[in-house]
């Protein structure tokens, strides 16, 4: 296995606030790995970080060898990386296939962006059908539910070909049912990609995740599969807490 | 389909106006076409791109003095300067002027200099991530210093009373109702092109790529694009519109000063643009003709009225319009086929 | 050299002056975020109120002319904000357009009630005449725009930092809609806000007077300088605004004296945008997490 991202010492201060206290961790290429952890662990600031949104003040982040860090956003995707955000971001005036449409077109030159778009691209086609919004491909973004804004952002990653996937809590606030057809597509891109998603949901984390990485104040805590994770009693103290335990024993029981 | 038949009904307006206007009521239109060609351009950086132009006075300066310095040259006497050159003892074409005796150069300059200047401050604003609010503050701000420099340098510009009295255009005679027919077509025809070029760059990716800057520049930045150059081209392109208007603007109106140009002028410019409509190209056009035709004919009337009117419509479109004229029809249009509709099922 | 030094107490006056009216918009677009462009005319408002009262009451009436502009210009600034700018919120770029709407309308009222030409205010006997400082001749009228501006400064200062109202009104700015939870009533807080700022550029009103004419076109004249100090100086810091509006005051009569007045406002543009590309930002900003 090849290492595909691997950070390491990351510290990063918000006025007075160490949000991450010399972080280490490496991803796999072909891997899916679930980042866990109470509020204010670092994990949605890691993901800032990687994609040069937030500078660190030392450490570094390399993405197949090269550097991440003091690169700009837009470069970053350029070399592979995209990533969703916790509220789903999409061009609510723009159509759901025009949100696909400009994510594809990215690598295009300035004069190729004056052109006019000529039908759908195959790729687009296929992320639509991803999504399950090809019959809302003409409708205005804006009209759509949390959940489809969600997938649609997931879909604008897909036919950008990123060689990293970064969701930041894919499922919040997700009905059940769409849980369920956000874990399915999860487990679909992860055949192919390598993802890396934060979640807080522990019932999606038992059923999707390989891998589970623990952080707590800023620091990676441990790092296994999920039952090894669940097990670890030191987690479960930071993290879990005490009604979660609870919970586990109960689902034990039954 | 019923926009395409407007499109065509005011391409014949157009075409019919210099048959039946008088040679002054047709050069109040030629003005307001110049005028509706910037609103091009606003409607462009401001309505798509959310930037709020509010120096557009700079870049239409630039391009109306580009073509006032070449078109003085060309009446200039033996000495080769400027009447007024010679009035305030200036005794030689000072080094600035020099390269608009050729008229290739000037106009090449209506173009590249305005793009340019516009070019440089939003490569240097945007890349730093100064927009919004702060965007438009500088953009006021280059207005207020180009003016005063302007005033300052009176040997060169021609101070208050900037570059006047201009009887040729290239080979048209400005005083002959033939020769303001030609400078009139030439300004539709610019209109019309200026319209067709930002049409298509609305219409295209970049349009949409515009839009979503627009709406979330932040979140453009993890597609992979760079809002920076998104941003400077839209603002170069507007530059440039405005340029070519303010070139045109001199053989029309036969004058180019400061007092055209400072931070009123600038958001005058915008009034137009907001009743029009904002978001659609039509709109502005439009609202620019519509606004610049009741300013004349209040001014020719009671000229104080004017400025409570103009305060008043800005308020009075922001507050219950602030889509404009245009927003206005297409909601109408809406509501009409929501009933339609509502009417069938029923 | 002396030339040079007597530049000093031009270029400190316009920094004052420039402070008291950026300090008036550290209120209004600093801490909400709105564009007023009627703050000039504010500024107009609060010196024809000076001139007005010298005609009633005679030329003592100076300081008395003080916390009338401030009232004056402050109800004017609460009018416009109940009447017009609270439904624009969230939408700075308009109420920017909005508000130089009415400082047309404004304009011209002022034309039609005072006419067009220029009046001038006389200065109270006590600030003709200066001192020497260090063989600087210090004119009393500019050093008593500098002793406003500093007063204001520090008012403003402790009102933000240790009033509970300042309190409440950093708390809204931070989070409106927390604020709202803990029981602020955000709505009157930005009354009051506003009250505060156009209250402040009705001060500078006054102060002008003492440098020279009052006009209907006399807020024009600085709000655009005054937006810059703001720009430069960072977002609702009022450190940044006072550091600013010093360097920008200073920097424009020294360049003034070096080139001349019309190339110092080109240079001045081109000062601020060469350091937007070291803090675009302004000298100071608030630092937290920034979300897209």
């Amino acid at each position: 296995m090849t290492v595909l991202l691997d950070v390491r010492g990351l510290r990063v201060v918000f006025s007075g606030f160490v949000a991450l206290d010399g972080l280490d961790l490496t991803v796999e290429e072909g891997e899916l790995r679930f980042l866990i952890g109470p509020n204010g662990a670092g994990k949605t600031t890691l993901i800032d970080v990687v994609t040069g949104l937030t500078r660190p003040v030392a450490g570094s982040v390399r993405f197949g060898g090269t550097e991440l860090v003091g690169r700009r956003e837009h470069r970053i995707v350029r070399l592979g990386v995209g990533r969703t955000f916790q509220t789903a971001t999409v061009f609510e005036e723009l159509t759901v296939l025009e949100n696909l449409d400009l994510a594809a077109s990215f690598r295009l030159s300035l004069p190729s962006l004056l052109r006019k778009r000529r039908g759908v691209s195959d790729e687009v086609a296929s992320a639509l059908e991803t999504a399950e919004l090809t019959a809302l491909a003409d409708r205005p973004a804006g009209v759509l539910s949390h959940g489809q804004r969600q997938w649609l952002e997931i879909g604008m990653l897909l036919v950008q070909r990123p060689r990293l996937l970064l969701l930041d809590e894919p499922v919040a606030g997700m009905s059940k049912d769409e849980r369920e057809r956000t874990g399915e597509l999860l487990q679909r891109i992860a055949a192919t990609h390598t993802v890396v998603v934060v979640e807080h949901d522990m019932e999606f984390l038992r059923r999707y995740a390989r891998k589970v990485t623990v952080m707590h104040q800023g620091r990676v805590l441990r790092e296994g599969s999920v039952a090894e994770v669940q097990d670890d009693p030191e987690v479960r103290e930071v993290y879990l807490g005490r009604s979660a335990v609870r919970g586990a024993a109960a689902e034990e029981v039954s | 389909m019923s926009s395409r038949i407007a499109l065509a009904l005011c391409v014949l307006l157009l075409a019919v106006a210099p048959f039946t206007l008088s040679p002054f009521r047709l050069g109040l239109l030629a003005k307001y076409l110049c005028f509706a060609i910037v609103a091009v351009g606003i409607a462009l950086a401001w309505g798509q791109g959310g930037m709020l132009v509010l120096g557009q006075g700079v870049f239409f300066g630039l391009g109306g003095y580009a073509m006032g310095m070449y078109l003085k040259l060309s009446e200039a006497g033996s000495a080769g300067l400027p009447d007024f050159m010679v009035w305030s003892g200036v005794e030689e074409l000072p080094a600035l002027w020099k390269p608009f005796a050729n008229p290739v150069f000037a106009l090449a300059a209506v173009v590249l200099v305005p793009g340019l200047v516009a070019f440089l401050l939003g490569l240097l604003v945007f890349r730093q991530r100064v927009r919004g609010a702060y965007f438009a503050i500088l953009s006021q701000a280059l207005a207020a210093a180009f003016v005063i420099l302007l005033v300052g340098r009176q040997g060169i510009t021609g101070g208050t009373n900037g570059l006047t009295n201009f009887s040729r255009f290239f080979q048209l005679d400005l005083t002959d109702p033939n020769g303001q027919r030609a400078v009139y077509a030439i300004a539709a025809v610019v209109l019309g092109l200026v319209y067709l070029v930002a049409r298509l760059v609305i219409r295209g990716r970049f349009g949409r790529l515009l839009v979503a800057v627009r709406d979330g520049e932040d979140r453009v930045r993890f597609l992979g694009y760079d809002p920076a150059v998104v941003k400077t081209v839209t603002f170069t392109m507007s530059a440039v519109m405005a340029g070519l208007a303010g070139a045109l603007f001199v053989p029309i109106v036969g004058i180019i000063s400061p007092a055209l140009l400072g931070i009123v002028p600038s958001l005058e410019l915008l009034v137009g643009v907001a009743v029009g409509g904002r978001f659609v190209l039509a709109g502005a056009i439009g609202g620019a003709i519509l606004v610049n035709y009741a300013k004349t004919a209040f001014s020719e009337d009671f000229a104080e009225g004017w400025l409570y009117l103009q305060g008043g419509l800005f308020v009075l479109v922001l507050v219950f319009a602030p889509k404009g004229l245009a927003g206005l029809v297409t909601g109408a249009r809406e509501r009409l086929a929501a009933r339609v509709r509502k009417e069938r099922v029923a | 050299m002396e030339a040079l030094a007597n530049q000093l107490p031009i270029g400190l006056s316009i920094a004052a002056v420039l402070l008291l009216i950026a300090l008036g918009l550290t209120f209004t677009f600093g801490q909400m975020g709105v564009i007023n462009m009627a703050h000039g005319e504010f500024i107009m408002a609060g010196a024809y109120t000076a001139y007005l009262l010298q005609g009633w009451a005679g030329e003592q009436s100076f300081l008395l002319a003080l916390p009338v502009a401030f009232a004056v210009a402050g109800l004017l600034g609460l009018l416009l904000e109940w009447a017009l700018i609270r439904r624009f919120y969230g939408r700075p770029l308009d109420t920017l357009l909005l508000t130089w709407g009415v400082s047309l309308i404004l304009q011209q009222l002022a034309r039609d009630l005072f006419g067009a030409p220029n009046v001038q205010a006389t200065a109270p006997g006590w600030l003709t005449g200066g001192i020497d400082l260090m063989g600087v001749r210090m004119p009393y009228n500019r050093l008593f725009i500098l002793g406003l501006a500093v007063v204001c400064v520090v008012g403003v200062w402790w009102y933000l930092a240790k009033s509970p109202q300042g309190r409440r009104m950093r708390a809204v700015v931070q989070d409106r809609e927390l604020a709202a939870y803990s029981g602020i009533a955000t709505g009157r807080v930005d009354r009051f806000t506003f009250l505060l700022g156009s209250g402040l550029a009705g001060v500078a009103g006054v102060a002008l007077t003492l440098v020279g004419p009052v006009g209907p076109g006399l807020g024009t004249f600085y709000i655009v300088d005054a937006f810059l100090v703001v720009v430069a100086g960072g977002l609702g810091q009022l450190r940044g605004a006072v550091i600013a509006a010093v360097a920008l005051g200073m920097l424009n009569s020294f360049l003034e004296f070096w080139s001349d007045a019309s190339l110092a406002k080109v240079l001045v543009f081109v000062v601020v945008i060469a350091f937007l590309q070291v803090r675009p930002q302004g000298m100071f900003v608030l630092r937290g997490r920034s979300l897209v």
